[in-house]
């Protein structure tokens, strides 16, 4: 993205985050959140608290109270400043990208479908009528517009003429110029793109404030933020929790009135006292860093360059159990290579890799181009001049399938085997036995055979291999440990795919997958409780997109494919999946973290409040004060600030998560137990007395 | 239903036994301004996390 | 600690473990509707019972029928309770003619014993006909057990059930539980009680003469007593089996007719905690993984050891003013030593202390010992036991319910930890579970605190506490506490049979068991809806010791995080007051 390099602390966003966060203090955005705004509803109490003992008649001394209520407006403050926080980037974000949106004029075609000409010119077209220039907002889907070279693209939208060169940078943060041409896997443009050479006929796809533009500002600002399933779960807890302790502290009351009757001196618990513990009791921690947390993942997953549609995808994402990986380009190199050259009968392997290499010469595919290199590698044959060869070259068709050369009365033409077997029968040729026999093998080992043929002679097979990408192996016994399965999509044979899939170390394989049979599979997974994720480009993944729990569309895919997919990446690549696999579990684990965190930090506040709250009743319970905190005031105000401050302290953990470390289950909850449980059992207690400390030596109570 | 008329029947109970509180304290205390506003605070956040708690979609 | 009260909590033990997977085994089978046997031998019994009652037992109910049969059953058993007591007088078997229960006080008692709490407001031997106790009491105790039963196996069935909009049906799980579980298990218990002097009778009191005549309060020469009689052995084994813990007579298991032998002790000792221990048995066989089961049973032990074994402790030291004094507190030869007011001799502090943990762990809330007379600390473990929310083995089915609840609390937390959306036992653990889980730890902190707080508020309930300071608030913590989490037992001392107390404490009963078994079983629908997702490498294991560390831990500390200020005020302060 355009402006990736925003550190998390920026101090321009500090600073618009200390603003942010004294707005945020509004009843209505405080009421979304059970926790806060319990604190909140306890600073304006303690507030009034404090202004009636100025008139005279306090429950206790004005400054205990000044002290305790600003303590509670710091907390409440401080949670609007850790979301504040995690917002900033994603502004500053929405703020560059609200810059590329131009005020870009459109030339919409009146009549479509017309007839263009090679190299259409608008000026003319305007003229004769064909053109009306409106502005881009007018624009609504099913519109057909034409872009020249230097224009902007008003609206996201189809190709369904020409090819040309798009700088998408304003989008994806890259660069060089993509290729965008009509039909096939790489017809979809975006609103604020601009287009550098040629021209291209789109159809609008989207209306007005529905384009990825718009769509893509709306997300990184959180402004249509909704709380996600897991979110909402953990709310209701926290809100369960939160009413529990509203309970312990409203009861006190008149346990403590009792008790100053039972015992016959003391007076009662003040509410600003009750308030204090209510706040300190109450999860605050979590409370207060939830949204921040929620925030944060999906701007990790923007820093990735991956735009989600929702923050249910991100989670989601943690909980994917199986992932569908198209072999090509995330398992093997994009492109096989030439490996070997296995003649037929009466055939020297030179004179194969002289006809294969001169059959080659003008296929521009990586695999022609790896047949030349290792016929020079191998052979030691030097690459011919193309155009002196007097050769004519014939391509890849699809009818046929094959490719050639016609050269000096030769006709040599390569292809799969049964292409060849057919074009060597119409000579009257046929295979011999042990050529089908190498023809199978390398099916076997999971290459692919290409036969090449002089007319009804087959001349020997090339064996292409797929290269199975460095470290894959490793990376799927990875996702295996974090209880991932691997499944890898192909179109090639089984026994090709069986060959790969062993080798790459998946799971599982779909072979000769068509996209009804990807759709059945991941229903099939779906069906057994597994929730899986899968990447996809083409206008026909769409399907597969649309039932995949996550689906990451590629930026280079179709706008359908983006329009199926709950997620899109930019970088359009295919590996992404298992970063994001990752971002979404961090984003689980930092929650549950900081929520055993807060829960255990309770433990020690009642050390701290319990003690000092019936000081006056019942001196004896001085003996609970196990952390020697100085007097009952300065024990409470410790406690609240510390309460308050241990927010502040953790923004930096929720907005960067948790790391997670794919040591499987069991492993990972020891740790995070002895870390956020105990740690959160224990640091308080420190962290109490030291505030303590300092509360007395700056005589603040 | 049975749900929504036990949580019914529960804040009736409550604000009975509130109700009963809040006459003691004011009969028994000093200071009773402070108690009453405390406890109809106490009350009303109650609500607002009994709803948040059942429907938090209120509040999504 | 000495070597006999060692031996004795280990027996204990040991004899419990070894029957849980038998009893466990035999009480899968029964729910699964496979053959166990006896089905054999009394399914004419339960035929019976369906052709008479118009019921076809393979129909299966969603959670809202099945929540519905459940609380029509119990409101039915509740009325027939109430109206028995009201009309005692005018019915057979009454030979001391007692008259009609008092409104209050039979609304309390109904609730009590439909609750499977068993609060005892009244007092048996001087309050209720052997009708009543019979046809009332000991049909309630099988009832409200069977109840907590039914409930716990719709839970497990949701657990189990995939994609599936039922979980089972009410009269076939209360009938089999009541038939081939509770009925059999109490008619060998009665048997043995009987063998050591329990009564089983139908005579009138006995009046026999005293052999050393002594003094009223008023200084009358007393020459002879009544002795309370009645068909005692067939409802107290049955109110230990079922958790019920209403005792035949007022002081319940400490009463020479009632628990006479320390062999009666062992056995109604080991009749508390027996099916509440076989049920995680049941619970793991029924998930088909019963180390599941195991790590529950795991979780409760962790809990109760250490508690029974520091409530064993504070008894047998004393009480620390005494010691002050120099008074000789320790176990010798020739005295028990320790704190032994308000227990039996023939018990002994071991036996009690046992009892007095055991009793509050599991729901039941019958006593062979005064608890009101413990020392500070010694009190305070049965009453945090109870405020746990009776989950460490609990009442039949409700303890185990109620702890299952927990952990799903306990993967709530844990299951994030490990970067997924938690899931228990294949289930995601999603908002619904969560709302419902969070109402099942709601209530009862909602109940007792806010019921402790109403009473201790003003003269209608502190009228009723017989000692000052913060023992008197302890009296009041504890009825709640107990009524509260329906386990029953009291603390004695507090004067609970007044309008305010048996009201009250009524609804905090019917709170605590219908509040809690309606989301319980809104989980089950819930849980029985959802596929279920298979386990991998990335699930949170749940049947490791390291899951059992934080189940105990969520147990601990929302009952520890909820009523330490209480506790403080009572229990706790009092300590501190008399160690000086």
């Amino acid at each position: 993205m355009a402006t990736k390099t925003h550190s998390l602390f920026d101090p321009a966003i500090v600073r618009r985050a200390l603003v942010d966060s004294v707005l945020k203090l509004g009843p209505r955005q405080q009421i979304r959140n059970p926790v806060m705004f319990t604190v909140y509803v306890g600073s304006l109490l303690s507030t009034s608290l404090f202004v009636q003992s100025l008139l005279g008649t306090g429950e206790a001394s004005p400054g205990f109270i000044l002290a305790i209520s600003a303590w509670l407006w710091f907390t409440v403050l401080f949670a609007n400043f850790a979301e504040a926080m995690a917002e900033g980037r994603g502004k500053a974000q929405a703020d560059a990208l609200r810059r590329n949106r131009h005020d870009v004029s459109a030339k919409r075609l009146c009549h479509w479908p017309c007839k263009l000409d090679e190299e259409p010119s608008l000026h003319a077209m305007a003229e004769r009528g064909e053109i009306r220039v409106v502005p881009a907002p007018d624009l609504r889907a099913h519109d057909v517009v034409i872009v020249a070279a230097g224009d902007y693209i008003p609206a996201d939208g189809e190709i369904i003429e020409g090819v040309a060169s798009v700088d998408e940078s304003a989008i994806t943060g890259e660069s060089a110029p993509v290729i965008r041409e009509s039909g096939g896997d790489r017809s979809g443009v975006t609103g604020g793109t601009r287009v550098l050479s040629d021209w291209l006929v789109i159809r609008v796809t989207a209306n007005p404030g529905e384009t990825f533009l718009d769509r893509m500002i709306a997300m990184v600002e959180g402004a249509k933020r909704q709380k996600t399933p897991n979110e909402i779960a953990l709310d209701i807890l926290l809100a369960g929790m939160t009413i529990i302790f509203l309970l312990v502290c409203v009861t006190l009351l008149p346990y403590s009135l009792f008790s100053v009757e039972a015992a016959g001196r003391g007076t009662p618990v003040t509410v600003t006292v009750l308030v204090a513990l209510l706040v300190c009791l109450i999860p605050t921690t979590i409370g207060g860093l939830l949204s921040a947390i929620g925030i944060a993942g999906m701007d990790r997953m923007i820093q990735a360059n991956v735009i989600t549609m929702s923050g249910r995808a991100v989670e989601a994402a943690g909980d994917v159990d199986v992932l569908l990986l198209d072999k090509t380009g995330t398992i093997t190199l994009g492109n096989r290579q030439a490996v070997e050259f296995i003649p037929a009968d009466g055939t020297t392997p030179a004179a194969l890799a002289d006809a294969s290499q001169l059959a080659s010469l003008a296929d521009e595919t990586p695999e022609g181009r790896s047949i030349v290199v290792l016929a020079k590698t191998k052979y030691g044959l030097r690459e011919r001049d193309v155009h002196r060869l007097h050769a004519h070259f014939i391509p890849f068709s699809a009818q046929t399938r094959i490719s050639g050369v016609n050269i000096d009365g030769q006709q040599i033409r390569k292809g799969a085997a049964d292409a060849i077997q057919d074009y060597v029968a119409q000579y009257g040729g046929r295979f011999s036995e042990t050529l089908a026999q190498k023809v199978e093998e390398i099916s076997r080992q999971g290459g692919t055979p290409l036969v090449v043929a002089e007319k009804a002679k087959p001349l020997g097979v090339i064996h292409l291999k797929d290269i199975v990408k460095g470290g894959t192996r490793e990376r799927f016994a990875q996702l295996r440990q974090m209880g991932i399965q691997t499944v890898m999509i192909t179109g090639d044979n089984p026994l090709t795919a069986a060959a790969i899939a062993a080798e790459a170390g998946v799971d599982d394989f779909l072979a000769q997958a068509t996209p009804e049979a990807k759709l059945t599979l991941i229903r099939k997974y779906q069906a057994g409780g597994h929730l899986v994720a899968m990447t996809g480009d083409g206008t026909n993944d769409s399907p597969a997109l649309a039932q995949a729990d996550v689906a990451v569309a590629m930026n280079t895919g179709t706008q359908a494919a983006k329009e199926a997919g709950n997620m899109v990446d930019l970088d359009s690549n295919p590996t992404k999946l298992i970063e994001i696999v990752e971002i979404g579990k961090q984003l689980l684990i930092t929650r549950g973290a900081l929520t055993t965190f807060s829960l255990a930090n309770d433990v020690s506040k009642y050390f701290a409040i319990i003690p000092a709250a019936f000081a006056g009743t019942y001196p004896v319970l001085g003996k609970l004060n196990v952390m020697g905190l100085a007097t009952p005031a300065s024990a409470i105000l410790s406690a609240v600030i510390f309460n308050a401050l241990v927010i502040v302290a953790l923004i930096p953990l929720a907005l960067k998560g948790v790391k997670y470390r794919p040591i499987g289950a069991a492993a990972l909850l020891r740790k995070h137990l002895l870390v956020f449980g105990l740690g959160g059992l224990v640091a308080p207690f420190i962290g109490i007395k030291l505030v303590d400390l300092m509360v007395v030596a700056l005589h603040l109570a | 239903m049975s749900l929504v008329l036990a949580i019914g029947v529960t804040f009736f109970g409550l604000s009975a036994g509130i109700a009963v509180l809040l006459e003691h304290l004011l009969v028994e205390t000093r200071m009773s301004a402070i108690y009453l506003i405390g406890s109809i605070v106490a009350t009303l956040l109650l609500v607002y996390l009994t709803a948040a708690l059942l429907k938090p979609e209120w509040f999504a | 600690m000495n070597a006999l009260a060692i031996v004795q909590i280990v027996l204990y033990l040991a004899v419990l473990v070894a029957l849980v997977k038998p009893l466990g085994w035999y009480m899968a089978r029964v729910y699964e509707g496979k053959p166990f046997g006896l089905d054999w031998a009394l399914g004419w019994l339960e035929r019976l019972i369906y052709r008479a009652g118009g019921i076809d037992p393979a129909r299966e109910m969603s959670w809202k029928t099945y929540t519905l049969a459940m609380l029509a059953f119990n409101l039915l058993g509740l009325l027939a309770v109430y109206g028995l007591q009201r009309v005692q007088h005018l019915l057979p078997l009454n030979p001391q003619g007692l008259l009609a229960v008092p409104p209050d006080l039979a609304f309390n008692t109904a609730v009590s014993f439909a609750s499977n709490t068993n609060w005892q407001s009244y007092g048996g031997e001087t309050t209720l006909s052997y009708l009543t106790q019979m046809l009332g009491l000991t049909v309630q105790n099988f009832l409200s057990a069977a109840t907590g039963m039914a409930v716990l196996v719709a839970l497990v069935r949701g657990f189990v059930r995939r994609s599936s909009q039922t979980v089972g049906n009410f009269w076939y799980d209360l009938t089999r539980s009541t038939i081939y579980i509770l009925l059999p298990l109490s008619l060998v218990g009665a048997l043995l009680l009987v063998s050591q002097g329990v009564v089983q009778t139908f005579r009138e009191y006995q009046t026999v003469t005293l052999i050393e005549p002594t003094h009223d309060a008023g200084g009358a020469v007393v020459t002879d007593q009544t002795i309370a009689l009645g068909p005692a052995a067939s409802q107290v084994i049955i109110k230990q089996l079922g958790t019920n813990g209403g005792g035949f007579f007022n002081v319940n298991s400490s009463h020479p007719l009632e628990n006479p032998t320390p062999l009666s002790n062992f056995l109604e000792l080991l009749a508390i905690l027996l099916i509440p221990a076989a049920l995680c048995y049941t619970f793991g066989k029924m998930v088909g993984d019963t180390r599941q089961g195991w790590a529950v049973l795991a979780a409760m032990l962790v809990v109760f050891l250490p508690l029974a074994a520091f409530c064993y402790w504070s008894e047998q030291a004393g009480n620390p003013a005494l010691a002050d004094l120099g008074i000789d507190q320790e176990a010798g030869d020739r005295q028990p030593g320790g704190n032994m007011e308000g227990k039996e001799v023939r018990f002994g502090i071991a036996q009690s202390a046992l009892w007095a943990s055991a009793t509050t762990a599991a729901a039941n809330g019958s006593v062979n010992s005064m608890h009101d007379s413990y020392t500070p600390l010694g009190g305070l473990v049965p009453m945090w036991l109870m405020q746990l929310g009776e989950v460490i083995f609990g009442g039949v089915g409700s303890g185990l319910y109620g702890m299952l609840v927990f952990a799903v609390i306990a993967v709530f937390v844990a299951g994030l930890m490990v970067g997924r959306t938690p899931e228990y036992l294949g289930k995601k653990i999603e908002a619904f579970e969560m709302k419902m889980a969070a109402l099942v730890i709601l209530i009862p902190p909602l109940v007792v605190l806010g019921g402790t707080a109403v009473a201790v508020a003003g003269d209608w309930g502190t009228a009723s506490i017989t000692n000052p300071g913060p023992h008197g608030f302890s009296q009041v913590l504890y009825a709640f506490s107990s009524a509260g989490n329906n386990n029953g037992s009291a603390f004695g001392g507090l004067g609970a049979n007044t309008v305010f107390y048996n009201i009250s404490l009524g609804l905090a009963m019917l709170a605590a068991r219908y509040w809690l078994a309606i989301p319980v079983l809104a989980m089950a629908g819930s849980l029985a809806r959802k596929k279920a997702t298979p386990a991998s490498a990335g699930t949170l294991p749940t049947h490791t010791p390291l899951f059992v560390v934080v189940l105990v831990g969520v147990v601990i500390l929302v009952g520890a995080l909820t009523f330490v200020p209480a506790l403080a005020l009572g229990p706790i302060v009092e300590h501190l007051l008399l160690a000086g």
